[in-house]
C-alpha cells in the first residue's frame, strides 16, 4: 500500500459535495443526508471550506486506488472528516500512471489508515480530472449567498430578489419595480432569482401537448 | 468500459426545499441581459422560464410561438417560445425558451438546450457534470 499526494483547489463546485461525505462516514451508513435539517447542519462547514487549497491523498494498492483523503492544512478535524469512502476500479484510473511517480510508503499516516478502516462499501466511479475542472463557477458568490441564506428565504416568498456578489441588493414582488431598481443602479446583467411560495414549490415539469 | 470526461463539475445547487442540478443561465435578448438559475429537467422536451424574466429582457411574451402544455399533475397552460442567446459557463448557444403567462416557481432547462451539452448526474453524490458538445 502506498500514498500519493497532489494539491487541489476546492471551489464552489466540490466543497459542498465533499461536505456531505463526512456525514456519510460519521453515520457509517450508505446514505447521504436526506432532510433539510441534516443538510443545513453541515452547511456552515461546507462554506468555510470553499476556495481553499487541500492536499489530496490517494491510497494505492497495486494498480488500484483504494481511497482518497482530503487534508486541509489548518484543520485536523477536517482531516478526519473528509475521507471519501470511494474506491476506484483499477480498470479506469487514467490519471494513475501520471501520479504514481513519487511513491513514499513512509507517508502513510495513522490518520489515513484509521480512515481506511471505515470504508463501508465499494463504489466504482470515474475519478474526476481535477486538473481540468474549472476553479470557480460563474456566479459563485451569488450561489454562496443563496446557500448561506437558504433557511431564511421564506421571508421573500413570492418575490424576485436580485443578488450581486455576496449581497442581496433588492427584493420586489413586481418585476417592473425590480427593473426600475436595476436601471437606476445601472446593472447591465443582473442575477435575479424568484422565491416561490411554499405551496408552489412542488411544481413539476411540463410537456408540450 | 466507456469513459466520459467533462469540463465542469458542480454540486447540486440550493433551491427552496432541496438541492437540484441547476445551472446559471445567461440570457441575452436583443442586447438586454440577465442571469438566472434553472434546473436541468431531462424529462422536458422544451425549456420553460418564468415570465418575469421575459419582462426583464423586454420580451412581449404573447408575440412568441404558442404551445399548449400540460403538467404531469394534470394542469394545462399556454406558453410562448422566443429565440434567445443563452450562455452557460463559457459556451453560448441560441435556442427557444418558452414563457407561460402565469408564473411558475422555477426555471426548467429542457432537452432542446441539453442537446447542446454532454452531461451526467450523480444523484448519490449530489453532483452533476457538464461539457459543451462541439
Amino acid at each position: 500500500m502506498a500514498l500519493v499526494q497532489e494539491n487541489i483547489f476546492l471551489g464552489d463546485c466540490t466543497a459542498n459535495s465533499v461536505s456531505r461525505r463526512p456525514y456519510y462516514i460519521q453515520s457509517k451508513k450508505s446514505q447521504y443526508p436526506t432532510t433539510l435539517e441534516e443538510k443545513n447542519s453541515i452547511l456552515d462547514e461546507s462554506i468555510s471550506l470553499q476556495n481553499s487549497s487541500y492536499t489530496r491523498n490517494f491510497v494505492i494498492e497495486g494498480s488500484s486506488i483504494l481511497g482518497t483523503l482530503l487534508e486541509h492544512k489548518n484543520s485536523d478535524r477536517w482531516r478526519y472528516g473528509s475521507f471519501m469512502a470511494e474506491t476506484y476500479s483499477s480498470k479506469h484510473t487514467p490519471r494513475l500512471d501520471s501520479i504514481l511517480t513519487d511513491l513514499d510508503l513512509n507517508k502513510i499516516s495513522k490518520v489515513l489508515l484509521d480512515a481506511l478502516s471505515i470504508i463501508t462499501e465499494q463504489i466504482t466511479i470515474q475519478p474526476p480530472d481535477i486538473g481540468e475542472m474549472k476553479k470557480e463557477s460563474y456566479r459563485k458568490d451569488e450561489i454562496e449567498w443563496i446557500e448561506h441564506n437558504k433557511g431564511k428565504l421564506n421571508k421573500f416568498s413570492g418575490k424576485w430578489i436580485c443578488i450581486e456578489g455576496k449581497k442581496l441588493i433588492a427584493s420586489y414582488r413586481d418585476m417592473k419595480k425590480l427593473m426600475k431598481f436595476i436601471s437606476k443602479r445601472k446593472i447591465k446583467k443582473p442575477f435575479v432569482y424568484f422565491i416561490p411560495n411554499e405551496q408552489d414549490s412542488e411544481f413539476i415539469g411540463a410537456y408540450i401537448r | 468500459m466507456k469513459s466520459f470526461h467533462f469540463k465542469y463539475s458542480f454540486s447540486y445547487r440550493p433551491l427552496i426545499k432541496d438541492y437540484y442540478p441547476a445551472l446559471i443561465v445567461g440570457l441575452n435578448f436583443n442586447g438586454t441581459e440577465a442571469d438566472a438559475m434553472a434546473i436541468i429537467d431531462t424529462g422536458a422536451s422544451c425549456t420553460l422560464f418564468q415570465p418575469g424574466l421575459a419582462t426583464l429582457l423586454g420580451i412581449n411574451i404573447t408575440s412568441g410561438i404558442k404551445k399548449n402544455m400540460s403538467t404531469a399533475n394534470g394542469g394545462d397552460f399556454s406558453s410562448y417560445g422566443h429565440k434567445i442567446k443563452i450562455q452557460i459557463e463559457d459556451s453560448e448557444i441560441e435556442e427557444i425558451i418558452h414563457f407561460p403567462i402565469n408564473n411558475i416557481p422555477r426555471n426548467l432547462i429542457g432537452r432542446n438546450i441539453l442537446k447542446h451539452y454532454k452531461f451526467a448526474l450523480e444523484e448519490k453524490y449530489s453532483q452533476f457534470h457538464l461539457s459543451p458538445e462541439a
